[in-house]
């Protein structure tokens, strides 16, 4: 059976479960060695519940941070935004699809939402350039971030290639100066330097690599877990109260080298899957973090003991608290915790993205490990691994799948593409809570839910 | 959780440092006596610059090269609990042996796994006696070797300064070349130093960089006035 059949039988049996009510919470900190060095924080983070808790995503992005990249916070933020939307997209098209008779790929919807995450990504940044291109520096000052990038560039490299990136950021900036406040969807993604239509010796190519930034991200529903995965960082899953990898950060991310969004070949970089939930251990909780958290712990058990006690925590939490602000005990948990490893730890900024169930599926039943996993290339961005399940109950009827809130859909930040982020640089942290939930409930025993999960998904398993 | 904070045990992030050392017969006088002098007298200024950034937790390895390599300290030293011993010569330049036996340390189960990319610091004043090229590529096969930060001091004018450009293998990093003994001990400093602090910071690079590693800042000039030249 393949992939996309257990998905569609999972989609047909969703009606036998029962609502997980997701909830969401996330925080970015500033890392202490960039308070130290006066550096604002490069790391983003969002999280969002939908539906009332039947769907949530999380998304954590991490900036480069280093003088070439001298816009990598805002590179995270628009990482952070593209991924939004392909999430709310997929959902959408989810929905479209549920209520017709063949519910679909969903891994294929998957996959064709997630192939405009770079250029997306890309067109973002062209208009973010183009909205407000480098400024040299001068008497006037100037862009700290180009000052710093021009001056690194100048101690490496001669003085003739030096003036011809000063030259190169003032044709970029005429070229800017074309538009007046155009959309990314106007402009398009930025040309690859290679890109014929891309001027490449009067413009340069320093433009994306400004905004290098990684982005991991998870989309959870009542049946299925969709990842995307490019660069460092980690994407956890809790099953059964164990941490352990959903997805293995990539084999070429160490020593401070990460795949990223701003590579030429990025579209070749990005890996992308999908779990139906309904064949396997169904995660009591996902986290996302970036490398900063990771590389803070001596050991990677001692990480996967943090991600099991901040999904201990965040479930003890519960809901919003009553004051009105919405926010979890939980989130100010975090705003004290993740300062301070970072400070014992790595220094680097820290971004923790956290969806955990606050229900558990009750029919889930024991079964026999799956009688064969089938592994599929990671090139081809399909999904990793699915396991064979047992019988089930195909004829089982769809449930009614809830509109989502529109309440949900008014806490989408009003940073849509086409305007221009203006990060302050004050390297606060930035932090959000979503819950549909009214009031808090009592999670059941995690160890329950493995005891009585239905075969095995096996997701971490071969790769 | 055991405390407060959630999870097991933090600490910084490693930082390997390797001194690669010829101590060929070529070596002798005050060539060694003074990279003796200079290692042993910065050190305090290198335990200074790594204080700077106490988010690295550097720790130092020495091996020396002659007529085949020896590693002076078996395991990583904690920069706080290294100490110089002067080093002798004697022998030949088997700078291409000592870089497979560098090339197996940075191996991916010998190097910590969240660490930081190391630095290597090569030192040399002539030409390997014996097979640099596959030392070289043992070397960059490995992911850690190709991430390390390769810093090169020659000394004298017979240092061979296209092998050490290979070893760098970077375009905006040359070879540094000590032509006295106040060459030598600035460019010591600047990599036990400059270079270390560099290397500490936590910034991420895109695997699609075409050299990696980020270069440090530029080396102190050297001496050019004539009465300087000693070696």
């Amino acid at each position: 059976m393949n992939v996309v059949n257990q998905v569609v039988d999972a989609l047909k049996g969703r009606g036998r479960r029962q609502q997980r009510n997701w909830r969401a919470a996330h925080h970015s900190a500033l890392g202490a060695s960039h308070v130290r060095d006066g550096i604002s924080c490069q790391d983003y983070s969002d999280s969002r519940v939908l539906d009332d808790g039947k769907w949530a995503f999380v998304v954590v992005a991490d900036g480069h941070g280093s003088e070439r990249h001298f816009r990598s916070d805002r590179g995270a933020q628009l990482a952070v935004q593209t991924m939004r939307e392909v999430f709310l997209a997929f959902h959408e098209r989810v929905r479209a699809a549920r209520e017709s008779v063949d519910p679909g790929d969903l891994h294929a919807l998957w996959e064709q939402e997630t192939s405009h995450v770079v250029p997306t990504w890309r067109a973002m940044v062209h208009a973010d350039l183009v909205a407000e291109p480098p400024v040299l520096p001068g008497r006037q000052g100037g862009e700290r971030g180009i000052i710093r990038f021009v001056t690194k560039f100048a101690e490496h490299n001669g003085l003739a290639q030096t003036e011809q990136l000063f030259w190169q950021l003032r044709g970029f900036a005429q070229y800017a100066g074309q538009w007046t406040a155009p959309t990314p969807a106007e402009l398009g993604p930025l040309p690859l330097p290679d890109d014929p239509r891309w001027d490449l010796p009067k413009l340069g190519s320093w433009q994306a690599k400004a905004y290098g930034t990684t982005v991991l991200g998870v989309i959870v529903g009542p049946d299925s877990l969709h990842w995307v995965q490019l660069g460092d960082g980690a994407l956890v899953k809790i099953v059964g109260g164990q941490a352990s990898y959903l997805v293995p950060p990539p084999p070429e991310a160490i020593g401070n080298m990460t795949p990223s969004l701003c590579d030429d070949n990025a579209p070749d970089g990005i890996r992308v899957g999908t779990i139906p939930l309904d064949h396997g251990h169904v995660p009591s909780a996902i986290v996302l973090t970036t490398d900063g958290v990771v590389n803070s712990y001596r050991e990677e058990r001692g990480f996967f003991q943090f991600c099991q006690d901040v999904a201990e925590r965040a479930r003890a939490a519960g809901g919003p608290t009553r004051d009105g602000r919405g926010r979890s005990v939980f989130v100010d948990d975090l705003e004290r915790w993740l300062p301070e490893i970072s400070r014992r730890g790595s220094g680097d900024d820290m971004s923790v993205a956290l969806a955990w169930a606050g229900e558990v599926p009750t029919d889930h039943r024991d079964e026999a490990p799956p009688a064969s996993v089938q592994v599929l290339p990671e090139s081809t961005g399909a999904v990793d691994v699915a396991a064979e399940s047992a019988e089930r109950e195909a004829a089982s009827p769809p449930a009614e799948i809830a509109e989502p809130a529109s309440e949900d859909l008014e806490q989408v930040p009003e940073d849509r593409p086409g305007v221009s982020i203006h990060n302050p640089t004050t390297g606060l942290a930035r932090t959000r809570v979503d819950t549909d939930l009214a009031e808090a409930d009592v999670a059941p025993d995690e160890s329950a839910q493995t005891n009585t999960g239905r075969g095995v998904t096996g997701d971490d398993q071969g790769r | 959780m055991t405390s407060d904070l959630p999870g097991g045990a933090i600490s910084h992030r490693p930082l390997r440092f390797f001194w690669m050392l010829d101590v060929s017969g070529s070596m002798a006088g005050q060539k060694i006596g003074q990279l003796n002098h200079a290692i042993r007298e910065t050190l305090p200024e290198m335990v200074a610059s790594a204080d700077e950034n106490p988010h690295a937790a550097v720790e130092v390895r020495a091996m020396t090269f002659s007529t085949g390599y020896r590693w002076m300290t078996p395991r990583p030293v904690p920069l706080a609990d290294f100490s110089w011993a002067d080093v002798s010569v004697s022998g030949i330049t088997d700078m291409g042996a000592a870089m497979k036996a560098m090339a197996a340390e940075l191996s991916v189960d010998n190097m910590p796994e969240r660490g930081l990319p190391p630095v290597i610091v090569l030192v040399s004043d002539g030409q390997p006696t014996d097979d640099i090229d596959s030392g070289l590529r043992a070397l960059m096969d490995q992911p850690w070797g190709k991430r390390a930060i390769r810093i090169a001091i020659g000394i004298g004018p017979d240092a061979d300064l296209d092998v050490l450009r290979q070893f760098i293998a970077h375009p905006e990093i040359e070879p540094l070349t000590a032509r006295n003994p106040r060459d030598l001990v600035q460019f010591i400093k600047y990599a036990s130093t400059t270079v270390l602090k560099s290397a500490s910071s936590p910034a991420s690079q895109p695997v699609g960089t075409q050299f990696l590693g980020t270069p440090p800042p530029p080396p102190p000039p050297p001496t050019t006035s004539a009465e300087d030249l000693v070696w």
